[in-house]
């Protein structure tokens, strides 16, 4: 506990300096949190969190695009939330509040969603339910966002949203292609419907393969900061 | 899994109407085959990843996955009758559950710290994975959707308790394997694990006869 707010401290007064240096460095930092989240340390790829509403439902672009919005409107005002109020709850409590506060936060999401794309809810139907139990939202915002000051933690979900849109949208664009052929944004379909490749196999497949694409551009990262010479087998 | 549903007979409905007894042990067998929330339906995998990471809490995870799935189930019982009187049902589902759910995991926390601190703190790290996941949400979603009867829920939740337990064993021996040295380094550990959980995540849709091809 008291190595946890002695991180803490140290996070919050890297940011807290005023100095033309200083926050030439907080800007680099926060560039560095918006990219982990985007790529880097994409938490579907790196950890597999809340792959769920991209294994089931992410056939067509239209599908990912809805489960993006409610995504984004979910997981950068509940990280804001519990970067303010986190603090105040003893640890173990915040998984409780961070599942409060997406609840609530999921009925102005859903309308959000269903104004954008009338429907959504209907032919998502429990999928869109699952998002309230999202494991990014609620790991970011129960266990990163308290111990970060507002702009990191804003860096970070919206790296993380973007990076979730990012995986959901390539799902479905290949799904899409190789089920009808080509690409239309209108083109409505249920979740847990179809066949072949609409299964949520295929989703693991895709995400797998992404996943290594990840693994391999951070191992070359890696290799590269550290000067060594990359073999070529 | 959903796909499916549709061509197996509910125990609530005509088929199995009022031989509810079978119907539970039916719906344990279904969590664990066709209808498998994790394996064919994909739901709360993540956590299942998370509970293969750390195998000595395994067992902890286990335990509350199946004994919020139970409350899950008997909490919808009472409560899915009045969410349906909603504009919304579907959004207020999600909402209603989730806040109950919160609420049961404060209750469970409390509980543990001041009855047992001693299991609370070699097991209190897996409460909250355990509680608040997609497959505890998923049950009353699932108990409206496949018009289950309270016996045959309930032999479902304890089905998707036995599925949790097997598919973090599977998934804790391939993270194992995955991490081989012999796996090219940019499928090493979770990409390849993922690989491994689609290949067996389509043999169980084979038990669903969904069609591939």
């Amino acid at each position: 506990m008291e190595k946890r707010s002695m991180l803490n401290e140290k996070i919050r007064s890297r940011f807290a300096s005023g100095s033309k240096e200083e926050k030439k460095k907080k800007r680099r930092e926060l560039r560095a949190i918006f990219s982990n989240g985007v790529l880097f340390k994409n938490p579907m790829l790196v950890g597999a969190l809340g792959i769920y509403p991209m294994l089931t439902a992410c056939h067509t672009l239209r599908a990912a695009l809805e489960l993006s919005v409610i995504l984004a409107a979910m997981s950068i005002p509940a990280g804001l939330i519990l970067c303010f109020t986190g603090n105040l709850v003893p640890l173990w409590a915040r998984p409780a509040l961070a599942a409060g506060v997406a609840a609530v936060l999921y009925i102005p999401a859903s309308a959000l969603m269903e104004w954008i794309f009338p429907g959504a809810i209907q032919s998502l139907g429990m999928v869109a339910g699952m998002m309230v139990v999202n494991s990014m939202v609620l790991s970011r915002s129960a266990q990163y966002a308290p111990d970060h000051i507002p702009s990191a933690v804003l860096a970070d979900t919206v790296g993380c949203s973007l990076g979730g849109t990012l995986v959901m949208c390539l799902a479905a664009f290949i799904r899409e292609w190789l089920i009808y052929g080509d690409l239309k944004l209108g083109r409505i379909s249920s979740a847990y419907s179809g066949e072949g490749i609409a299964h949520p196999f295929f989703g693991f497949l895709i995400l797998g393969f992404l996943a290594a694409l990840v693994q391999y551009i951070n191992r070359r990262r890696a290799e590269r900061r550290s000067g060594r010479k990359v073999t070529r087998l | 899994m959903i796909p499916a549903v549709s061509s197996i007979p509910a125990a609530g409905s005509n088929a199995l109407a009022g031989i509810s007894l079978p119907g539970f042990f039916l719906y344990i067998l279904l969590a664990l085959s066709a209808e498998s929330m994790i394996f064919s339906g994909a739901g709360g995998f993540s956590r299942a990843m998370r509970a293969a990471r750390k195998p000595g809490l395994l067992h902890w995870n286990t335990l509350f996955v199946t004994f919020f799935c139970v409350c899950a189930v008997c909490i919808s019982q009472i409560l899915n009758p009045w969410v349906e009187s909603f504009p919304r049902p579907m959004v207020a589902r999600s909402v209603i559950f989730l806040c109950v759910d919160a609420l049961l995991y404060l209750g469970v926390a409390v509980l543990m710290r001041k009855a047992a601190p001693s299991v609370w703190k070699r097991a209190g790290n897996a409460l909250s994975s355990g509680a608040l996941n997609t497959l505890v949400l998923s049950m009353p979603f699932l108990q409206q959707i496949l018009k289950m009867d309270f016996l045959s829920s309930l032999g479902y939740a304890l089905g998707t308790g036995i599925a949790f337990w097997l598919a973090s064993l599977l998934l804790h021996s391939a993270l194992q394997i995955c991490s081989h040295k012999d796996v090219p380094r940019a499928y090493r550990g979770l990409p390849a694990a993922l690989l491994y959980a689609g290949i067996l995540c389509l043999a169980f849709c084979g038990f669903s006869g969904g069609r591939f091809f």
